[in-house]
């Protein structure tokens, strides 16, 4: 099959190309179609960029090692969106828990640190950094189990459906979710344009 | 339920709009142009390191050898020493079986059947009974239990098909005879003690009298 033959194909036949005849060109397409969705969703997630790549590039590559894992009963986006959502988490879990074994222990007034990551700055490459970089400080602060749905289904644009089978929970409770979220995020920007 | 849980997914947009419209706006964060490098790079090393922990290699991995080397050969001795048979016991080293059916009396216990015998002996040979009274004791047992009754020809015969007998009441071994050496026998000895022999002789004794006396 040809490189042009393939970009025609969904992911859903791209994956089960790679599964069936190890075409990594299947695979590299699918990295193209997913890597920017994927970076945006997760950087929104955990609001560090370097962090951010080193978990998608791990979302790829158990795609790549457990290709055959992948059923053509669920859609490939949900899938990835679930691997990427699985080691986000996990990574942020890790993460708090070093920032409380790290700083809060040497803070003086046990007061907490955000440690900003200096080397990629939206606000700096674009005009409208300021607005961009208060909302990312407020849905940093909305609660973990909100925000990635709020990101799923407000950012990303997925609909509940699909965020559902991500999240591997019930429609009711991804619109719950979604609203307490939109509710946190709302009260938090208040303050922050206030302040 | 309050009015909020009541709405429907548009009026929720609606309420947020402005929520919702502030993270529209957001930046698209992209992927760095080297990030495909970077990941099939990552890959094909993680293909090397997924290659080499498969478990057929697992022996293979050279700092296992040497606590792989003291493994197998603690189970090479585990073995051999679980498989080594067994040594037959040496018959004249093996303490003998003790008996509980043989009630044997201290004194009797330390002393061999043969003394037993010469002991014996020895007694009769001091009193120094006379052929004929030998004779007359072992017929009186006859008569005890009844074989006196029986021809005398019969008699005869029961002498003649117990030669042994009577040739001991010659020799002058009447009651050892008859309590032969038993050792090795699987039944119940009873040793009697030289005081216990006098009480059995006595009561013999007095059973012939009573039975004389009866007779006559």
């Amino acid at each position: 099959m040809t490189e042009k033959n393939l970009n025609d194909l969904t992911d859903e036949e791209l994956i089960l190309e790679f599964q069936q005849n190890d075409t990594e060109q299947a695979f590299e397409i699918l990295v193209q179609r997913y890597k920017n969705p994927l970076v945006n969703f997760v950087y929104r997630f955990l609001g560090d960029y370097e962090t951010c790549l080193d978990v998608v590039q791990e979302t790829f590559i158990k795609v790549f090692r457990y290709k055959n894992s992948y059923s053509t009963i669920a859609k490939f986006s949900t899938w990835i969106y679930t691997i990427a959502g699985n080691l986000a988490r996990t990574e942020y879990q890790r993460r708090k828990r070093r920032k409380f074994f790290s700083i809060n222990s040497y803070g003086e007034n046990k007061e907490t640190f955000e440690i900003p990551d200096e080397r990629y700055r939206p606000d700096i490459a674009t005009d409208s950094g300021i607005k961009d970089k208060i909302i990312q400080k407020a849905l940093l602060k909305v609660s973990q189990v909100y925000r990635e749905v709020v990101i799923l289904r407000d950012i990303q644009g997925l609909s509940y459906e699909e965020i559902s089978e991500i999240m591997g929970i019930t429609v009711g409770t991804v619109k719950s979710r979604i609203n307490r979220g939109r509710v946190q995020l709302q009260k938090l920007l208040k303050d922050i344009y206030n302040e | 339920m309050n009015n909020k849980q009541m709405m429907q997914p548009n009026e929720e947009e609606n309420v947020y709009g402005d929520v919702i419209g502030k993270l529209k706006q957001l930046n698209n964060i992209n992927a760095p142009n080297n990030f495909e490098e970077d990941l099939f790079r990552k890959i094909n090393s993680e293909n090397y390191v997924f290659q080499k922990d498969r478990p057929s290699n697992f022996f293979l991995r050279k700092r296992l050898i040497p606590s792989l080397a003291v493994v197998a050969v603690a189970i090479i001795l585990v073995i051999m020493i679980k498989t080594q048979p067994t040594r037959p016991e040496d018959p004249l080293s093996i303490n003998p079986r003790i008996r509980e059916d043989v009630i044997a009396s201290r004194e009797n216990s330390n002393t061999s059947v043969e003394d037993l015998a010469k002991r014996g002996f020895k007694e009769n040979s001091t009193d120094q009974k006379p052929a004929e009274k030998l004779k007359a004791q072992s017929n009186s047992e006859n008569n005890l239990i009844g074989r006196n009754e029986i021809s005398s020809d019969k008699n005869n015969d029961t002498q003649l098909s117990n030669p042994l007998t009577d040739d001991a009441n010659l020799q002058g071994y009447p009651k050892l005879s008859k309590s032969a050496i038993k050792n090795g026998l699987n039944f119940k000895q009873v040793y009697l003690d030289k005081t216990q022999r006098k009480e059995v002789a006595v009561l013999k004794e007095k059973m012939e009298k009573l039975y004389y006396e009866s007779k006559n």
